[in-house]
């Protein structure tokens, strides 16, 4: 990271020191405890999914798969949850109307809490299976891509043994 | 010549909850005034229930011409309200966005949507819109409300001159640095981020300790914190404290040696001004309200690049003069906070709206 990376992070009003000031001091320090061998680590985060790769035009690729892969991560959190309490008849009842709609509504939060607990579940399981599809088909894209290029190089040795074999002659 | 009413509405209420406090020191300075007020919530913590009543006793009275109304999450309790004859005085104190929770608690999600929703739908029965910041303030304007003012989170100083809890004080004032966050322990507080912090700042200093002090919320996310603290080998320095006592609270921001929030939405963020109350130095990540809360007196930060930022706690922690100017400016900006300054306020909306003389 850069000084001006660092200052346009950092704000600072203070009449002695400036931004600049400890952009200056930080990078200084970075690079000291880089050279104790400290290095730099990245974390995980919180209920984070990969992002969904895009097909490429320049790799083959199956349509099928980004079909599936789409979806999924397009409907993995789509779980509806709101409770549905439409008027019924029952509950314009003068006063007892109104005692209905509060036992209606506590059975029906009560519903939702335990249902809830299993969807939160379910809903980690899904964060995990898209982000591995997304991830697998991500090494896939790079694995094809390295192949392809690997595929030139021979390509080209071969050529180059032909032609090698043909002065030869 | 009768009483004036003017009670108070709230979906939950609980013991150290921002809101919760702000609604007990708007009925102290009703009841100062002669006013009849009383708080009505749907949700009540059985610490409260001698303070608070539930909402279904709830009856507007003839000498009634306003009602209060706090919002700050979709409930059920928020359509009835805005069915009620009288014309409300909403107080609002921001509705975390949905996103934080789409992709860990569809309840929670649906939840703040249907805050968001509520919010548009109580502009109708509204006659003042007070936000408890500038920062709400600008959403209320942006959902259509036309008459709007700020009314900020209060600091009750009595609350706050309490005596340390001596045990927390030989446990942890050892001399390894302390660094302090206070909020229920939820995604968008990002405490998560302040654990990847202590593991850069620790290289730098080995004693270093990060004190998590809030309520647990979301257990999903209580577990994923206690595997990433088990797996970066943290189990001895990040101290999970659950809900803890106002004089406990108190304490742990005397034994702080600086707060620092990643939090990524806040609304108004009353522990930034606890802090300033308390002496002690704030370095926030500039997010929601947080820049507007903080002003020019503590340090902010625009990006989580956690490597940099470790130097940065280090260098605060290492320089006595620019602590000290940083606590000074924090000092001076938290007198806009304390209740006698936001009383003043109040009364001048109440006179706004002919509840009391000018």
């Amino acid at each position: 990271m850069s000084d001006s990376e660092i200052i346009e992070f950092i704000e600072i009003h203070d009449p002695q020191v400036t931004a600049t000031m400890l952009a200056g001091e930080i990078r200084a320090r970075v690079q000291q405890r880089r050279q104790l061998g400290k290095p730099h680590v990245d974390f995980p985060t919180y209920g984070a999914v990969t992002a969904c790769p895009e097909a490429s035009q320049e790799l083959p690729f199956r349509p099928n798969l980004f079909h599936h892969l789409r979806q999924a991560n397009r409907s993995y959190n789509r779980i509806e949850t709101a409770t549905v309490l439409a008027p019924s008849p029952a509950t314009q009842v003068p006063v007892l109307g109104r005692l209905w709609s509060l036992i209606r509504e506590q059975a029906h939060s009560l519903v939702l809490f335990y249902v809830n607990r299993a969807t939160v579940e379910q809903l980690k399981i899904n964060r995990h299976l898209v982000s591995v599809a997304n991830e697998l088909t991500i090494m896939l894209q790079e694995q094809q891509a390295t192949t392809g290029r690997l595929q030139q190089e021979i390509e080209m040795l071969r050529e180059q043994v032909e032609r090698q074999k043909e002065e030869g002659k | 010549v009768k009483q004036p009413v003017l009670h108070q509405v709230i979906v939950g209420t609980a013991p150290g909850d921002a809101i919760t406090a702000q609604a007990f020191a708007i009925r102290s300075w009703l009841h100062e005034l002669g006013f009849h007020s009383e708080i009505f919530a749907k949700y009540i913590h059985q610490a409260l229930e001698s303070e608070v009543r539930p909402f279904v006793t709830y009856r507007p009275a003839r000498a009634e011409s306003f009602l209060i109304f706090h919002h700050s999450i979709g409930s059920s309790l928020v359509e009835e309200v805005a069915q009620l004859p009288l014309p409300l005085i909403l107080v609002y104190h921001n509705i975390t966005p949905a996103e934080f929770f789409a992709d860990v608690d569809p309840v929670w999600k649906q939840r703040m949507l249907l805050g968001r929703q509520q919010l548009q739908r109580l502009q109708a029965s509204t006659h003042l819109g007070l936000a408890d910041s500038f920062y709400n303030e600008e959403e209320l304007r942006a959902s259509g409300y036309q008459e709007t003012g700020v009314l900020p989170i209060v600091v009750e100083e009595s609350e706050y001159n309490l005596p340390n809890n001596e045990g927390l004080v030989a446990r942890y004032r050892d001399g390894g640095p302390n660094l302090l966050f206070v909020g229920k322990v939820a995604p968008h507080k990002k405490q998560e981020d302040l654990i990847k912090l202590l593991y850069y700042y620790r290289r730098i200093q080995p004693g270093a300790r990060l004190l998590l002090v809030g309520d647990k919320w979301l257990p999903g996310y209580d577990e994923w914190l206690a595997d990433l603290i088990a797996n970066l080998g943290l189990q001895q320095s990040v101290v999970l404290t659950g809900r803890v006592s106002q004089q406990d609270m108190v304490t742990y921001y005397r034994i702080a040696d600086l707060y620092v929030s990643m939090s990524e939405h806040e609304g108004f963020g009353k522990p930034l001004i606890e802090s300033m109350y308390l002496g002690l130095p704030i370095l926030a990540y500039a997010s929601a309200a947080v820049p507007l809360t903080v002003g020019q007196t503590g340090l902010l930060f625009h990006q989580k690049n956690f490597e940099v930022l470790a130097e940065l706690v280090d260098i605060v922690m290492c320089d006595p003069g620019l602590r000290a100017r940083i606590i000074e400016r924090q000092r001076q900006r938290v007198q806009m906070y304390l209740a006698s300054e936001v009383r003043q306020t109040f009364l001048s909306y109440l006179a706004q709206l002919s509840l009391v003389e000018k």
